[in-house]
């Protein structure tokens, strides 16, 4: 009885505030009402949704043995207290995506962004997390391309693989380009992300030499050295001496990039990698506590439309109409396939009870959408002429400040260039106009909150902060993704090659390490050269080949719960499937086929061709302009590649969820047998 | 006054306590808690090998988002 008054104040609530959002129009709403919605439509899910799937759907059994009490070795198979699962598995799939590419979304306004986090993370990315955790944790943990070949067999198997290993390369480029364009000519930026590589050295030593194991101490310590780092930051931009040396252009960036990515891959885990993992995992927590309780305080006005003109196709960030885009663009923070790699990972192997999988897979989804939610708010707090003078690239509205205030004013969005110095005078940069790929204004709008809650005389170093703060996660995601990448490719050359699966043989590690790199390394290096300013094609494709992934997770989920005689209840992931793919599809044959230049990757390599031909391009463009239309073709042919592996995936579940319902054999099931548990409810901390 | 001191500090342990397992700070006295009840004639890895060896395992798989 009293849930139930909860469950229907929530209600209330809840949709009072997502009426609110979509009916007040011509007026400023207040941030508040996004919160609000926000919180309670998380909360509905949460606690009735999700608990539907788990009690109806899955079946849970509290009673039997997880893999990490059947399998426990101490090491990864460990069963773990639920709620340091859940933190666990929040800091695992939240990165930088949920806060670009919602960010990059608001070039439409901010309701179709808001809208679809919402109800794309209760009915599809929660849903995908829990579900993907549920059968991987009943599956001794196996990850998502080996249940992808023991469910649906070898041909879904290795789709799954192949595009596993794809994303991950676009991945590592597309955040490589966001980190490049946010350090351009930032001499303040470019120190304190520099100074995170000393840093992480000197804690990976405290850990390893001084004081091994104390992840704690060192983390704090890690933490302490990088806010020093961020204030030191505004004292070497100012140096006449020191500040030029850290002034660089974002070609010398892709390669310092590029070569730190390489040289991080080979070098033992524990010298780079793990400590900075470790100080991000901290930052990363605390700043998301600290994101929504200032955001809460100060609740401050949304002051972009709730829709622009842009949603037509023609928006200045990336080419598209708001149907399918904004669904590419935000895939973090809705529904994101590259959380099921992580829900195949090391959560399934902690799990101590089936009853955890509820908070850690879909609670922690929630959160995660939460944080997109907030870099909603610090997007579309900024004017959005701010908005869209430092994310328009200079090819789009012109390199000349007077050139891109006219354009971005006459879109009927006003901004003037003093405007825009003082705003870079007051957050200690020479110039924010043309900034691409989404951190610098994200940062702006995180220091402008944080400044309002803590003092706003600090706005320089909340903006280097936030700078830093994004940083720290996407070099994490270079070096582990490189990492990643490198050992799923030693996995397939030691196929053909047998001495090159050897995982810790030098010449192997360095060829599979390099090719990795020359992979994600030659997309950073052309998106930093396109003088449009890169993510406009980079993110899109990134989109495309992560939503493929989801779409994949979602076939794998739905073939095993027809399988497992859930047909009835198969819709809670075939929905989500069905929508994911309808939009992906869509997305990628306009990226293929479209004649519009600016849309189509064929049609814009064609008709870059065709200026190069007629001479009419400036020479710096012309010089540039092989390479772009090489890699415009090459998007488009890896565009086509993810829509192939996306429907075989598809067809191969629907092949063998058919073959099922008509009585013939299929792929056994690879569900580990039951086991009762012997874990004391009490001290795993159950409820 | 006791009570409420109580109530303090149990919240601030419960805080650092969660902490310690999500970054893995406890990782070694859990798997001597572990070798404890499953092998107790086993020698278990100093702390310095078992974190060597920890940090190799974690990092071979896709472990981290975007």
């Amino acid at each position: 009885m009293k849930a139930k008054l909860v469950a229907a104040l929530l209600a209330v609530v809840g949709g009072g505030a997502l009426a609110g959002i979509a009916l007040l129009r011509n007026e400023p709403i207040n941030s508040l009402w996004i919160v609000t919605a926000a919180a309670c439509i998380y909360v509905l899910g949460y606690r009735f949704y999700a608990k539907w799937i788990e009690t109806r759907v899955y079946v849970i059994d509290r009673s039997r043995a997880t893999p990490a009490e059947r399998l426990s070795n101490g090491r990864d198979f460990v069963p773990t207290q639920r709620w340091v699962l859940f933190g666990h598995h929040f800091a695992a799939i939240a990165g930088a995506g949920p806060l670009v590419g919602p960010t990059l979304a608001m070039q439409f306004g901010y309701l179709p962004g808001t809208l679809w986090l919402l109800v794309g993370a209760v009915l599809g990315g929660c849903v995908q997390d829990m579900t993907v955790l549920f059968i991987s944790t009943r599956r001794n943990g196996k990850s998502l391309g080996q249940m992808a070949r023991d469910e649906l067999g070898p041909l879904g198997g290795t789709a799954a693989m192949l595009g596993t290993l794809m994303i991950v390369v676009i991945v590592i480029a597309v955040l490589g380009l966001v980190v490049v364009n946010a350090m351009k000519h930032s001499p303040w930026a470019t120190f304190t992300v520099m100074m995170t590589i000393p840093i992480a050295l000197l804690v990976g030593l405290y850990m390893r030499v001084w004081r091994p194991g104390k992840v704690l101490e060192g983390s704090i310590i890690g933490l302490a050295l990088l806010l020093f780092a961020v204030v030191a930051g505004g004292w070497v931009a100012n140096d006449p001496v020191w500040g030029p040396r850290f002034n660089f252009e974002g070609v010398s960036l892709a390669w310092l990039v590029i070569a730190y990515g390489w040289v991080a891959a080979i070098l033992p885990v524990w010298v780079l990698l793990a400590p900075r993992d470790y100080i991000s995992t901290f930052l990363k927590i605390s700043v998301v506590l600290l994101l929504v309780l200032a955001v809460v305080a100060i609740h401050p006005e949304i002051r972009m439309p709730a829709l622009t003109r842009f949603t037509d196709g023609t928006g200045p960030l990336f080419a598209g109409k708001v149907f399918p885009f904004v669904f590419i663009t935000i895939a973090c923070g809705a529904l994101s396939g590259f959380h099921a790699l992580v829900s195949s990972g090391t959560t399934p192997k902690m799990v101590s009870n089936e009853g955890d999988i509820r908070l850690a897979g879909y609670g922690s989804m929630a959160v995660e959408s939460l944080v997109g939610i907030m870099a909603v708010i610090a997007a579309t707090l900024l004017d959005p002429g701010v908005y869209f003078a430092i994310n328009s690239g200079a090819g789009v509205v012109g390199a000349a400040a007077a050139d891109a205030v006219h354009t971005i004013s006459g879109w009927g969005f006003p901004v003037t260039v003093d405007q825009m110095q003082q705003l870079a005078k007051s957050v200690g940069e020479s110039s924010l106009f043309a900034r691409t790929g989404g951190a610098p204004s994200l940062a702006v709008g995180m220091a402008s909150i944080f400044g309002s809650a803590f003092g706003r005389g600090l706005l320089a170093v909340w903006y280097h902060f936030a700078i830093m703060f994004e940083a720290i996660f996407i070099l994490t995601t270079v070096d582990a993704g490189t990492r990643a990448c490198r050992f799923l490719l030693q996995d397939g050359l030691g196929q053909v090659v047998k001495p090159l699966g050897r995982t810790s043989w030098y010449p192997s590690v360095l060829i599979a390490s390099s090719l990795v790199v020359a992979a994600w390394g030659y997309f950073l290096y052309v998106g930093v050269i396109d003088p449009n300013g890169g993510i406009n094609i980079l993110w899109p494709l990134f989109g495309i080949a992560n939503q493929m992934l989801a779409a994949i997770a979602l076939s794998v989920c739905t073939g095993v719960l027809i399988k497992s005689g859930k047909f009835r209840y198969a819709w809670v992931t075939a929905l989500p499937l069905a929508w994911i793919s309808i939009v992906t599809s869509t997305a990628a044959l306009q990226k293929i086929f479209s004649p519009d230049a600016k849309l189509g990757f064929f049609a814009g390599a064609d008709a870059l061709a065709g200026q190069l031909a007629a001479g009419s391009l400036p020479a710096a463009r012309a010089a540039v302009a092989p390479t772009l239309i090489f890699n415009q073709r090459l998007d488009g042919w890896l565009t086509v590649l993810f829509l192939l592996l996306m429907w075989i995936v598809i067809a191969e579940m629907l092949r063998i969820a058919w073959r099922h319902l008509a009585g013939k054999p299929v792929p056994a099931t690879s569900e580990a047998p039951r086991v009762a548990t012997r874990l004391d409810a009490v001290l795993r901390g159950a409820p | 006054m006791a009570a409420a001191a109580y109530g303090v500090r149990r919240i601030l342990s419960g805080g650092l306590s969660l902490l310690r397992g999500v970054t893995g700070d406890d990782a070694y006295e859990k798997y001597l808690a572990h070798m404890r009840t499953s092998a107790p004639r086993a020698t278990p890895l100093g702390e310095r090998e078992f974190f060597r060896a920890q940090l190799e395992q974690k990092w071979r798989c896709v472990n981290g988002c975007c």
